[in-house]
C-alpha cells in the first residue's frame, strides 16, 4: 500500500541557517518520540529562504509533528517559534501559499517549489 | 469559521502575520482590549479576568466577567460551578503548557489543563483556547492551536469553536 505523505510549510522566528539541522532533529525526536520518530519520518525537503522551509511526514505522523513544531522553543540554544503556515499533500499546492504576509521571499519561490515538485516527480 | 488568538502585550508580530497563522484577527491585551489582573484586585465586570489565583479569579467571575484566563491551570470545582451559573468563558491559556522550564512542568502543566478540560466540560462551561503568548516565538498557527488542544483532550469541533471564541467575546 502507498504511503500517503504531507507536506507542510513551516516559517521560524530565526533562520534555518543558523540552527545546526543534528539539534533541530533531536528537538522533534524529542517531543515526537523515539519510537514514532520512524514512522513518522520527518525532514526539511526545501528550505525556501532562510526562515521558511518544506518538510516532508509520513501521514501518520502528521499530528505529532504539529504539536512538536508547536512544542520546540529552544534550538541550539537559541529561542525560536515555529509557525506551521499551511499542509498539503502535494507541493503544487503549498506553492499558492508561498509569499503570503509571513512567507515572503525574495526569488521566484513558487516557480522554484513547482520545479522541485516536477523534478522529482511529486 | 473564523479563528482568532488572544496574545499578552508584550506580544509583538509584523502587521498581517496573523493572516499567514490563520486567524482573522489576533487581539493585543492592552491594546484592543483591557483585561482586569485579578492579582492586582482590578475590577472584572465585563472585562477578561487574567490571574494566577483561584479564589482572586472566583470573586471575578461571582462579579460578571466576561471570561476568565486561570494562568495556574489550577483546578477549583467551585470556581468552574460558579462559571456554569454566571455563564462566563473559561479560557484556557495554552502557552503555560508549552512555556514551562522542564518536561516535567510541561507534562504536569498538560495533566493540569486536562483536567480543567475535562470537568469544565462536565459541567457544561463555555471552554475557549488561547495562546495567550508573552512573546512572538510562543505564538503559535491555528493549526497548532487546535492540535494542542487535541492533545489536552478536546474533540475536533471543540478545538475550532474553542479557537474561534475570542471573536464573540471582542466582537468581529
Amino acid at each position: 500500500m502507498k504511503t500517503k505523505f504531507r507536506y507542510v510549510l513551516v516559517r521560524s522566528t530565526t533562520s534555518l541557517g543558523t540552527i545546526d539541522e543534528h539539534e533541530f532533529s533531536k528537538g522533534l525526536m524529542h517531543y515526537i518520540g523515539a519510537t514514532n520518530y520512524f514512522k513518522a519520518n520527518p525532514r526539511v525537503v526545501k528550505n525556501i529562504d532562510g526562515n521558511s522551509f518544506i518538510m516532508k511526514v509520513s501521514l501518520s505522523g502528521y499530528s505529532a509533528l504539529i504539536v512538536a513544531l508547536a512544542l520546540m522553543k529552544h534550538v541550539s540554544g537559541k529561542e525560536c517559534g515555529f509557525f506551521t503556515i499551511y499542509a498539503s499533500g502535494t507541493l503544487k499546492a503549498l506553492g499558492k501559499h508561498i509569499g503570503t504576509p509571513g512567507t515572503e521571499t525574495h526569488s521566484k519561490s513558487s516557480n522554484d517549489v513547482d520545479n522541485f515538485a516536477n523534478n522529482n516527480n511529486i | 469559521m473564523d479563528y482568532y488568538d488572544i496574545v499578552m502585550d508584550s506580544c509583538s508580530f509584523p502587521s498581517g502575520f496573523e493572516h499567514a497563522l490563520g486567524f482573522k484577527r489576533v487581539f493585543v491585551s492592552g491594546r484592543d482590549f483591557e483585561p482586569a489582573n485579578t492579582d492586582k484586585g482590578e475590577d472584572a465586570k465585563g472585562r477578561l479576568a487574567i490571574g494566577h489565583s483561584s479564589k482572586n479569579l472566583l470573586h471575578a467571575a461571582r462579579r460578571f466577567a466576561v471570561a476568565v484566563v486561570p494562568m495556574n491551570l489550577g483546578l477549583d470545582r467551585a470556581f468552574i460551578e460558579t462559571l456554569r451559573e454566571n455563564s462566563t468563558i473559561l479560557i484556557i491559556p495554552l502557552s503555560v503548557t508549552y512555556g514551562a522550564s522542564s518536561d516535567f512542568a510541561l507534562s504536569t502543566n498538560m495533566h493540569l489543563a486536562s483536567k480543567m478540560l475535562a470537568y469544565a466540560n462536565k459541567r457544561k462551561v463555555r471552554v475557549g483556547f488561547a495562546t495567550m503568548a508573552r512573546s512572538f516565538e510562543h505564538m503559535e498557527s491555528y493549526m497548532q492551536l487546535i492540535e494542542l488542544a487535541k492533545l489536552i483532550g478536546a474533540s475536533e469541533d471543540e478545538a475550532r469553536q474553542g479557537i474561534s471564541l475570542a471573536g464573540d467575546l471582542f466582537g468581529k
